[in-house]
């Protein structure tokens, strides 16, 4: 039972040889069949960075620019916050739960992970982990979030020539790195064992 | 005796039917196919095509300068970079925000459609398809970032002012609908036979 895998792109089972490759392909659809995946304590470490990031993230301006002597900058928190002012309950609350909440909880979630992998007691369930893992994975926007920043770089520039990225921005970038490489080093199945 | 996995944890069992089970590794219900995935990916997709009409016509972000309000919509916007002769912005700005979301939804119902309907297209392309629009759809989001950006960075009050417009509620709608629709679909489907997927 244990060397047969499913395909779940096209159904079909596939007995898979004892060899040391990580990926094979369903002889089917061609697409990539996982069944072995990396999974090293060094995820812990990066989802501490960085949690740790995205705290001084929010301290500080994504973009910055002046305006008749006025300056203007916008954080993480108030282009959610902006948009709760101005009664767009819905989009707002799906900015933040895609930009905030969902990071932020992905991190939490490898954490707890690894905490109780080594503790008697377990406080949480495997499911819930396990489910919680998969869904703030997928609605967690980030990457997402900072393509965006460059875009509106991009448009206030063609109207504000003193447009410019500031130090928040450059913070974002390195949690990226972190937070992809948290999620590139963990595989959730190992709470299930 | 016949084979059935858990999509959730992907272990594998030997059972003497399809008929749902537990999964004791991760207490998932385990079927053979995603259930009614087909009809609800499809109404979904449809809610969402019939979104895209106001995410169209109304305005995504008001902004007003020097007291005077004024609504822009996606394809006021293209029009007006147009007129400036800025071609390759006007171009960018149709793609992403008007292509490839009505690519998305129309590509999703095109599948859809093929399991009724014959086609000699592959099931490897179909998939193809199926796999591409499954990655691009997080990246429509852009458009709701960029207002909300836009709204919290330029706040002058009377002088230069930019607020969210209906249309980005739409717009939004249509996005988390595209990938709700996506995720639910059970790509296994393609492959089986007709009228044995039914359970």
């Amino acid at each position: 039972m244990n060397n047969i895998i499913e395909c779940y792109h096209c159904g079909l089972f596939v007995k898979k040889e004892d060899s040391l490759k990580q990926k094979i392909k369903c002889p089917r659809c061609g697409s990539k069949l996982k069944y072995k995946s990396f999974h090293s304590l060094d995820s812990l470490y990066y989802a501490i960075t960085a949690l740790l990031l995205f705290i001084l993230l929010n301290i500080y301006p994504l973009i910055t620019l002046s305006l008749n002597g006025t300056e203007l900058k916008s954080t993480l928190f108030s282009s959610f916050l902006i948009l709760f002012e101005q009664d767009f309950i819905f989009v707002s609350l799906l900015i933040f739960f895609t930009i905030i909440l969902a990071p932020i909880l992905n991190s939490i979630v490898i954490i707890f992970a690894f905490i109780q992998n080594s503790m008697q007691r377990k406080p949480i369930s495997k499911r819930i982990l396990f489910d919680s893992f998969h869904f703030f994975k997928t609605w967690g926007f980030i990457e997402v979030f900072i393509v965006s920043i460059i875009v509106t770089y991009i448009k206030l520039l063609g109207m504000i020539s003193t447009t410019r990225f500031d130090i928040g921005f450059y913070i974002m970038l390195a949690y990226i790195f972190m937070f992809y490489m948290s999620n590139k080093k963990f595989d959730i199945k190992s709470v299930l064992e | 005796m016949i084979l059935v996995s858990c999509k959730n944890c992907h272990k594998v069992y030997e059972k003497e039917d399809y008929t749902s089970f537990k999964c004791n590794k991760c207490n998932h219900i385990v079927r053979r196919r995603v259930k009614n995935s087909l009809q609800i990916s499809l109404a979904l997709v449809l809610t969402a095509l019939f979104l895209f009409i106001p995410a169209m016509i109304y305005p995504m972000m008001e902004v007003s300068q020097l007291g005077v309000e004024e609504g822009s919509t996606i394809i006021e916007g293209i029009i007006s970079f147009l007129s400036h002769g800025d071609y390759f912005i006007a171009f960018v700005i149709l793609t992403a925000s008007v292509i490839i979301p009505l690519i998305k939804l129309l590509g999703l119902l095109f599948i859809f459609s093929t399991l009724i309907i014959n086609t000699r297209l592959k099931n490897k392309t179909k998939i193809k398809i199926f796999y591409f629009i499954e990655t691009i759809g997080k990246w429509s989001m852009i458009d709701i970032y960029v207002v909300a950006i836009l709204a919290s960075i330029v706040q002058l009050d009377e002088i230069f002012n930019i607020k969210g417009g209906i249309a980005a509620t739409s717009f939004a709608l249509v996005v988390v609908f595209t990938m709700i629709a996506a995720h639910r679909f059970d790509t296994r489907i393609i492959w089986d036979e007709p009228r044995e997927n039914r359970e």
